[in-house]
């Protein structure tokens, strides 16, 4: 019997190893997998250990950093994923830091990466905390007594902590993130809207299905304040004066079907119609490229008058 | 020169190294061969499927064991104060006394909502005090051991530690029993259309003689809130998050199929926003409640209006009382209504 050649033992060797590989790697991902239902770590997090440079200094790398892409974001936050699967989600990756001199004293960094600025502005908006204080970053955000939110760019960030003592080192980690983020142009807010009665805290984006009609999106709404009414404004920009009055209409003609019903137009306001939805009143009108309005109002007056102030500011814009 | 078969040997040196075989050596190889081929083709024939594949069975439905305690019947109590110590025992005292539902060498089973690795100020999880109470009053009871589970979404010995929950349980005496994949069974739920060939925690639950579900009051993007029978989403494995397609529905399910001892409902600060993760205590509000109930559609319908919200607000609460779950007219069970001041 003939005994083989160096070549083939080296091939038989190779493919030996090739296999062990494979049999390795799906081990290794039937006990790491995210996808399991046993297991939730993913085998990546094994290998991004290192102490990111954003770190102030005094705390440490508690834990291993874990990252979930679309199909794996409900299990880091169940049911809260729909928010930002709607909203252009990329990529989730969640740090957790601790002071090296108490290690219950802990930070989470959750780093949303959304598909662009507005996308990451809407969730960032959206999940505004009322009892909360801005920060000056540099971008978007505010604090409470036990976290940071804000967005830098397409990236939506929260800091949250275990205690209330940590706030002096969010902080700071906040302002290294930031520092380390491209520069990006802000998303255009407060401008749009009127300046009187407006809460500029308020205003947020919505990206689909917004006052659950579905062909109204990317819509901006901020709070004004009318005779102690509280008042919903809304604006979008549309590619055209004459899509803003399509949708006019077919938010108008959402509304009737709806029990809706149109009891008055606004002479300043050409194409403009105000419905009464049960108890409450809806304003719907267009300006250039823009659908103004007001939403979900107690009274009629405070609908008209908030819906025309804005549509007045957006009037002077177009000019 | 005289022709040769391949095999056979050749004037070539190196040729000979490769190829030489005499006649006993290919017999021998060629019988191998034989036996190979016909053994392969033996195996075949035995293998072969005549009818070809076909959808794997659904296994028949499985009951899950029934906790409820018949002579307890359906009732609550709601009793306010921010003391969760005084509340629970007010609560529980008010229902009788947790001798009521545990008795002597009973194996109470504990189902927390332990689902994210999240401190306990953010209430997105049970509360470790309010645990560790419950867990002492089941011991008091005369229970012969006392067992704590879920099955988070995160990382389970993250939040298991992270939320305190796994060092209360262990405080007061109490098993963590944490997942794993032989404690899953895949059942079919009678009469759903959801949960159907489903690995389902169960290995805890065969084990228990009683059963306690303890959650905290939450707002849920998806659902509404997240109360005591969305607490039992705790018990299911494999990729459950598609059920949030079908939400109302698959919690209806899920209350049909778990029938408690009593339900807890911790709303003494609830997460009235940017639930059911929040993130920070601006998410919360003092609700300063306590709900305990041996009928968990009711106690989700008063826990509803600590989120500003009424059982008609959350379908799956319809959906349950429509299933014959329970009420979601909590008042007319006439809750037991306490202050702890």
């Amino acid at each position: 019997m003939r005994r083989a050649g160096a070549v083939e033992t080296s091939t038989g060797i190779l493919i030996l190893i090739f296999l062990t590989a494979i049999a390795c790697g799906v081990y290794i991902y039937g006990a790491f997998s995210q996808d399991g239902p046993y297991h939730n770590r993913s085998i990546l997090s094994l290998f991004h250990s290192r102490e990111p440079s954003y770190l102030p200094k005094g705390l440490g790398v508690f834990g291993s950093e874990q990252t979930f892409d679309s199909q794996t974001l409900s299990n880091e936050i169940d049911g809260k994923a729909d928010l930002y699967l709607s909203s252009g989600f990329v990529k989730l990756t969640v740090r957790r830091f601790a002071k090296k001199t108490d290690p219950k004293s802990w930070i989470e960094v959750s780093i949303y990466r959304m598909r662009n600025p507005a996308d990451a502005f809407s969730v960032y908006s959206l999940q505004k905390r009322e009892k909360s204080t801005p920060l000056n970053l540099g971008v978007s955000g505010y604090g409470t007594q036990d976290a940071v939110f804000f967005v830098a760019g397409p990236k939506y960030f929260e800091i949250t902590s275990s205690t209330r003592g940590l706030m002096k080192d969010m902080k700071v980690l906040a302002q290294n993130i930031v520092k380390e983020q491209p520069r990006y142009t802000a998303v255009k807010t407060d401008s749009l809207f009127a300046d009187k009665g407006l809460d500029k805290s308020s205003i947020s984006l919505h990206i689909k299905d917004v006052f659950s009609f579905s062909g109204l999106d990317h819509v901006y709404t901020a709070e004004y304040t009318d005779r102690g009414i509280r008042v919903t404004a809304f604006i979008s920009k549309r590619k055209s004066p004459q899509e803003a009055q399509k949708l006019a209409a077919a938010y108008g003609k959402f509304l009737v079907e709806n029990g809706g019903t149109g009891v008055a137009e606004i002479s300043q306001a050409p194409g403009s119609k105000i419905f009464k939805v049960f108890d409450t009143y809806e304003v719907v009108m267009h300006v250039g490229r823009f659908l103004v309005g007001s939403h979900d109002v107690d009274t009629l007056e405070s609908a008209r008058t908030i819906a025309l102030r804005v549509y007045r500011k957006l009037g002077k814009t177009q000019k | 020169m005289r022709e040769r078969p391949l095999w056979a040997v050749t004037d070539n040196q190196s040729l000979t190294t490769v190829f030489t075989m005499d006649r006993r050596d290919f017999l021998i190889r060629l019988a191998k061969a034989g036996a190979m081929v016909g053994g392969a083709a033996a195996m075949g024939l035995i293998l072969h499927d005549p009818k070809g594949p076909s959808a794997p069975a659904t296994p028949p439905p499985t009951r899950l064991p029934d906790f409820s305690v018949g002579q307890a019947g359906q009732k609550i109590a709601i009793v306010t104060g921010s003391d969760r110590i005084k509340t629970v025992d007010a609560a529980i005292e008010a229902l009788g006394g947790m001798g009521s539902f545990v008795k002597k060498a009973d194996r109470v089973l504990i189902k927390v909502n332990a689902a994210f690795a999240s401190p306990p100020s953010l209430c997105a999880t049970t509360n470790p005090v309010l645990l560790a109470e419950v867990v002492r009053l089941c011991f008091l009871a005369g229970a012969a051991s006392v067992a704590v589970t879920d099955n988070p979404i995160n990382d389970p010995e993250s939040c298991f530690s992270l939320t305190g929950i796994g060092e209360a349980a262990k405080s007061a005496g109490a098993e963590l029993i944490l997942p794993s994949e032989s404690l899953f069974t895949n059942i079919t739920a009678p009469g759903s259309t959801l949960i159907r060939d489903w690995p389902v925690f169960t290995g805890p639950i065969e084990k228990a003689t009683k059963l306690i579900g303890i959650a905290p009051v939450k707002d849920h993007h998806r659902s509404g809130a997240s109360m005591a029978m969305k607490n039992w989403y705790g018990f299911m494995g494999g990729r459950r998050n598609i059920f949030h397609q079908n939400i109302h529905t698959f919690i209806k399910d899920l209350a049909v199929m778990i029938k408690p001892t009593l339900v807890i409902l911790d709303g003494t600060s609830s997460m009235v926003s940017n639930g059911p993760t929040g993130g920070s205590i601006s998410d919360l509000k003092e609700t300063d409640t306590m709900i305990a109930s041996t009928d968990q559609v009711a106690a989700d319908s008063a826990g509803a209006l600590l989120l500003g919200k009424t059982p008609k607000d959350l379908p799956y609460i319809l959906k349950a009382q429509q299933a014959g779950v329970g009420t979601s007219d909590f008042e007319s069970l006439h809750p037991i209504r306490i202050s702890t001041g």
